[in-house]
């Protein structure tokens, strides 16, 4: 019995017959971790002491009243956790140790969650390939020569692998999709406001979203029946009560009316994924589904306005970066050069383009074109968005136009890179919930998503289609 | 294209050093992004405001009580100097 491959709600089964202790899955996991992960790099820090004492901890509490009991979980790197580093894979919070946990950590550890380590990302979470960390490159466990994508590549490589059942990501344009997309993974971004930021190291605080990445539909929504709900310390958080995620699952599709945007051969589709989407709308129609085309909205000019939106936005977050308060100074005899040099030295390649741009589009004299007009952009996306789900239930696309690239191929080419966001960005800027799930492989061998998107606080409806992707494409690593 | 004085104004304002070959890489990939970036302004907006909020919910006050706060020395251990409870920086004013 491999444990490191069951999903949660296997695991919850054997916890409550009693079968395994949650020190034998967590054995496993750490088994998985250094027999795989030398070679993979999803992890920048594993604590196997803290893991271990954790998990006989939990052997003295009952399994019934806990939704994640004995569940080990990967968090990425910028979720702050007490006495382990939370680094964003930057030199700059090189040995930072967060003085608090962030909510959806206090959340995971109420719920009897196992954090087992902290997974690598792009730096700040700023890049698709996980390759601008600072301390490493993560591979894709499904070929080492090609990318897993990002910026939450570890977590989706660490659930991948089986190194663990679930692992957390955040979302700002795509970060948990993109590399479930690629990893073949499940990777979902909930409602904006649906889960609480705080404690999330700040990208750009009107698009991140914390989310899970898992090996099942279902193991996805009994996460977020964890994490989701109203935080006093996050202010956007939505006051609703969520609900339950899992209530629509069983459901299927009869009835569920479907958009699938009309002018998708605009974009550089990969053949086999067209075919994919294809046979999936078939399907879906013999499941009773009503296949809807819809004008989608303009992709191209939202690509555009994410980068605009986020970069300003990360351009004000990063600025606590200043060598005063946290982790990484340059030394220097006065404040000003200590500033210039401490974020000189202490930020990477992408995210000094990024935080330059960010201040370029706010400076006086290009605010007006650059950022006030992708705020009005924004809206009008946002409009477009509303339009499309007061007809119809849910939105499907591809997650990503193609599937993995080689390591190296686009670090180069920072637009290229950026355009790999192109299907994925639309629901941060709405603040709609959107999920990637596995569906197929190429010929190659390199796993293939499809993206459904719902609309506000519409994740059950979400969860509800994506189970049936789940069934329709019987994705399974083996 | 960006000149050399923009981008210099550019870090300036951003409080980043690049050194001349930095510069003269992120020049051209700055440019090219902000050339990206611009296609925004082709984009018919007409009738739409400027939205910095996305979300139909009102943002709450949390109760004006206190707890949550984080320790003081604990904070301070994270920063790279600190000295009698305090941040520890370089000197701000000029010793002329």
């Amino acid at each position: 019995m491999e444990l490191n491959k069951k999903s949660i709600s296997e695991l919850k089964e054997l916890y409550s017959n009693g079968s395994v202790k949650p020190s034998e899955v967590v054995r496993a996991c750490l088994d998985a971790i250094s027999n795989k992960d030398t070679e993979i790099g999803a992890f920048l820090e594993v604590m196997p002491e803290d893991v271990l004492r954790r998990a006989r901890e939990l052997e003295k509490e009952s399994p019934e009243e806990m939704p994640l009991y004995g569940i080990p979980i990967a968090v990425k790197d910028n979720i702050c956790t007490i006495g382990s580093r939370t680094t964003c894979a930057s030199k700059i919070l090189e040995g930072y140790v967060p003085p608090y946990n962030a909510t959806v950590v206090e959340r995971l550890l109420d719920a009897g969650a196992i954090i087992i380590g902290k997974t690598n990302m792009d730096e700040f979470a700023m890049g698709s390939s996980t390759e601008n960390s600072a301390y490493q490159i993560t591979k894709n466990p499904w070929n080492m020569e090609f990318a897993p994508g990002g910026s939450s590549g570890g977590s989706a490589a660490a659930v991948a692998a089986s190194m663990v059942p679930v692992a957390l990501g955040s979302d700002t344009g795509g970060s948990i999709r993109q590399p479930a997309s690629l990893c073949g993974v499940v990777g979902l971004k909930g409602t904006y406001g649906r889960v609480s930021r705080y404690g999330l190291v700040a990208f750009a605080s009107s698009l991140d979203q914390i989310g899970p990445i898992t090996r099942t539909v279902d193991d996805s929504a009994i996460v977020m029946n964890v994490i989701s709900g109203r935080d006093p310390f996050d202010a956007t958080t939505i006051p609703d009560e969520p609900g339950d995620f899992r209530a629509g699952l069983g459901r299927g599709v009869e009835q569920l009316k479907i958009a699938v945007p009309v002018d998708l051969e605009r974009w550089d589709i990969d053949a086999e994924l067209k075919d994919i989407l294809k046979d999936t709308i078939e399907k879906l129609e013999e499941a009773g589904a009503k296949i809807e085309p819809v004008n989608f909205p303009d992709m191209d000019a939202s690509i555009a306005c994410y980068y605009v939106i986020a970069n300003a936005e990360a351009s004000s977050n990063l600025a606590r970066y200043d060598g005063v308060k946290y982790a990484f100074r340059a030394e220097a005899e006065t404040l000003d050069e200590m500033y210039e040099r401490t974020r000189g030295e202490g930020f990477g390649d992408e995210v000094k383009r990024r935080i330059l741009l960010g201040t370029y589009v706010l400076s006086a004299g290009y605010y007006d074109a650059y950022y006030n007009k992708a705020q009005q952009v924004r809206a009008m996306i946002c409009s477009r968005f509303e339009a499309i789900f007061s007809a119809n239930d849910l939105v499907m696309l591809p997650t990503v136009p193609g599937p993995s690239f080689r390591l190296g191929e686009r670090i180069d080419n920072p637009i290229e890179m950026y355009l790999s966001d192109i299907f994925t960005t639309p629901a941060n800027i709405a603040g709609i919930p959107a999920i990637s799930v596995p569906a197929g492989l190429t010929r190659k061998g390199l796993p293939l998503g499809i993206q459904l998107m719902a609309g506000y606080t519409q994740e059950e409806k979400l969860l509800q289609g994506a189970a049936m992707l789940e069934k329709i494409y019987k994705f399974n690593k083996g | 294209m960006l000149s050399d004085d923009e981008i210099k104004h550019i870090e300036k304002l951003a409080r980043i050093r690049l050194d001349g070959n930095a510069r003269e890489k992120f020049k051209g990939q700055l440019s090219d992004i902000i050339e990206f970036v611009r296609t925004l302004q082709k984009v018919d907006t007409t009738g739409f405001e400027s939205e910095t909020r996305k979300t139909p919910f009102k943002p709450f006050l949390r109760e004006g009580r206190d707890g949550g706060e984080l320790e003081r020395d604990k904070v301070l251990e994270q920063a790279p100097e600190n000295k009698n409870g305090f941040f520890k920086v370089p000197p701000v004013i000029d010793k002329d």
